[in-house]
């Protein structure tokens, strides 16, 4: 559809006319002296509107043409195209814990009793598809680390990859500060205006030669704000050790340091709630666009003035008057 | 800073000589009344002609011609610059590795061309009889050299050969992304495969998918670019698909910023340019 920019610029249309009955006469363009019988012939010839007739219109019509090409593009008709996403410039990488621990069944998910990575896949991926706007990446680790989706605007793809991830991919054992620095290296690879790493582990950290402390620092100094998120019963049956003491107090100072947020999530609810108070913290901007591809038609009509002009040049030259 | 978007423009007035060259030929045809009237006699037949020439014309005309040139020639007073757009513009490199003898050299062929151009939103689509997404659309060059680096034709599921399959999910992820400066490049070789009973895609030419091979095409892979709406080229000729996108990712830039985001100062000459055209309405005193 057309839209005018300036659409006021039509009412300048009838100035022409004005100017026509406005302006005060020109010097006529010819004063031969003619033998009457021939200026008698040549009058009549010319009020049948044959010949010098259409000739004498010409140059009036060639400048209306050209006016109302220039009024149109003063009035600037643009046609609206599709629809251009606006990024947040924000980068987020959400970083998943996939130890053995994650295999314990002890949450509920919409009534059924599931494992923990099941449940975090299931509410991570509803997280990551509200995301629009963000440019989304995710990181998987146990005693390894692994980038398995890289910063991307792509948040289905990002769901995609996070169905394909599984418990033990990445070793047994929980590495938080080398998934920390990871994040960092993958984050500070990419200009953004925010970095963000929401950190998922069902417990404190257990190896890796990185410490989650040290790599919080590191973090910190990047600009790269952490919100982490414990999940899951802490001392449960086979796993108490990793996540004995003080419940995730590594969590919660990796989170301190780095200007973030540590939650604490028991249960799937808890989780989906924690996930909402995060679209709280690091709102998306995708709603604010309506911005659309626009092409405008202000040159084509300039050039179709210019071609009335060039018109008009050549017939002032031919009639002496220039 | 100001700049000038089409600067060529700017000479424009030239064509106004050309005008004036031509409107001079014409004075010389028969039926200019100097040449109809001997020149004897035209001390007595034209004894009342007056000068006709009308310099406030003349000024205005070059005025005219001045300021629509610079008008067209886009001239703006500062650089807006591009928003921050996930969907103005990327690319999809599709790698077919249904023939096992040259799919490495292919997966090579592509690790060059996106080397070649950083910062190009790219993913990486690897097909065989399925196409399967190998990395998303990313800037994140060294992720994408990474997997490449790893990327076999083992790592495929199932073997056969698709193209179309592959370009199909290549459609999929841009028009899924509503992305506007697109491209598809096709790292292919060896005999054409069949086109097969898969639907090809709605509108190809608007997709821009190039087709490349390790050496000059023959006519059957002519014709099956044909088919494709593709366009046709060898590893040789690779930097061209590179040009080509960049052309297409200028053009989605202009188009993202608006008329009235703009710092061009147009529609200001054209309103200088309407008093002078108003000039052109003058009327001739009645004879």
């Amino acid at each position: 559809m057309i839209e005018l920019v300036r659409p006021w610029a039509l009412l300048l249309l009838p100035l022409p006319f004005l100017a026509w009955r406005l302006l005060p006469a020109a010097t006529p363009l010819s004063a031969l002296a003619l033998p009457e019988r021939l200026a008698t012939f040549l009058k009549t010839w010319d009020n049948t509107g044959v010949g010098i007739g259409i000739s004498r219109q010409l140059p009036l019509l060639l400048a209306a043409l050209g006016w109302c090409a220039l009024v149109l593009a003063l009035a600037a008709p643009v046609t609206k195209g599709d629809p251009l996403e606006e990024a947040s410039g924000r980068d987020l990488l959400l970083a998943l814990d996939l130890s053995a621990s994650m295999e314990a069944r002890d949450v509920e998910l919409d009534g059924r009793r599931v494992d923990r990575f099941t449940a975090i896949k299931a509410l991570a991926g509803a997280f990551i598809r509200g995301r629009e706007g963000d440019r989304v990446g995710l990181i998987v680790f146990g005693e390894e680390t692994y980038l398995v989706a890289p910063l991307t605007y792509d948040v289905q793809a990002v769901e995609g990859f996070l169905d394909e991830v599984t418990i033990g991919m990445p070793g047994r054992k929980t590495a938080i500060g080398n998934a920390i620095g990871l994040a960092i290296k993958t984050l500070e690879a990419q200009p953004a205006s925010s970095r963000v790493l929401i950190l998922l582990s069902d417990g404190d950290s257990n190896a890796g030669d990185l410490g989650p402390k040290s790599a919080a620092e590191f973090a910190r100094d990047h600009h790269v704000t952490i919100h982490t998120i414990g999940f899951g019963k802490v001392a449960m049956q086979g796993y108490a050790s990793e996540t004995a003491g003080d419940e995730y107090a590594g969590l919660k100072e990796v989170a301190e340091i780095t200007g973030g947020r540590h939650f604490l999530a028991r249960t799937t609810d808890a989780l989906r709630d924690v996930y909402a108070e995060l679209d709280l913290l690091e709102p998306t901007e995708a709603a604010a666009g309506g911005r659309h591809a626009e092409r405008d038609w202000v040159r084509e009509l300039l050039i179709l003035s210019l071609l009335m002009l060039s018109a008009l040049t050549v017939i002032d030259r031919r009639r002496g008057r220039i | 800073m100001p700049s000038i978007a089409h600067p060529l423009w700017l000479l424009a007035p030239l064509l106004a000589l050309a005008a004036l060259a031509i409107g001079r030929r014409r004075m010389q045809l028969p039926g200019a009344w100097q040449r109809a009237i001997q020149d004897d006699l035209k001390t007595f037949l034209a004894a009342t002609v007056r000068q006709v020439r009308a310099p406030w014309r003349s000024v205005a005309l070059v005025a005219l011609w001045l300021l629509l040139g610079a008008a067209l020639a886009n001239i703006s007073l500062g650089q807006i610059e591009t928003p921050k757009l996930r969907n103005l513009d990327a690319r999809i490199v599709v790698i077919d590795l249904g023939i096992p003898e040259i799919a490495q050299d292919r997966i090579a062929a592509a690790r060059y061309l996106i080397d070649s151009a950083d910062d190009v939103p790219t993913a990486v689509v690897a097909v065989t009889e399925h196409a399967f997404d190998v990395v998303p659309l990313t800037r994140d060059d060294a992720h994408l050299d990474r997997y490449l680096q790893v990327l076999t034709k083992d790592v495929m599921p199932v073997e056969g050969r698709s193209l179309l399959r592959g370009i199909e999910r290549a459609v999929a992820l841009l028009d899924r992304a509503g992305i506007q400066a697109r491209q598809i490049t096709v790292f292919t070789g060896g005999p054409p495969p069949p086109i097969g009973r898969f639907e090809m895609p709605e509108r190809t030419e608007d997709h821009n998918i190039w087709l490349v091979l390790p050496e000059d095409a023959d006519a059957a892979w002519r014709a099956l670019a044909a088919e494709l709406d593709a366009r046709l080229i060898s590893d040789r000729e690779a930097p061209s698909v590179h040009q080509d996108f960049e052309q297409r990712r200028r053009d989605a830039a202009a188009k993202a910023v608006s008329i009235r985001e703009r710092q061009d100062i147009t529609h200001w000459l054209i309103l200088l340019l309407m008093p002078l055209w108003l000039l052109l309405f003058f009327r001739r005193q009645p004879e």
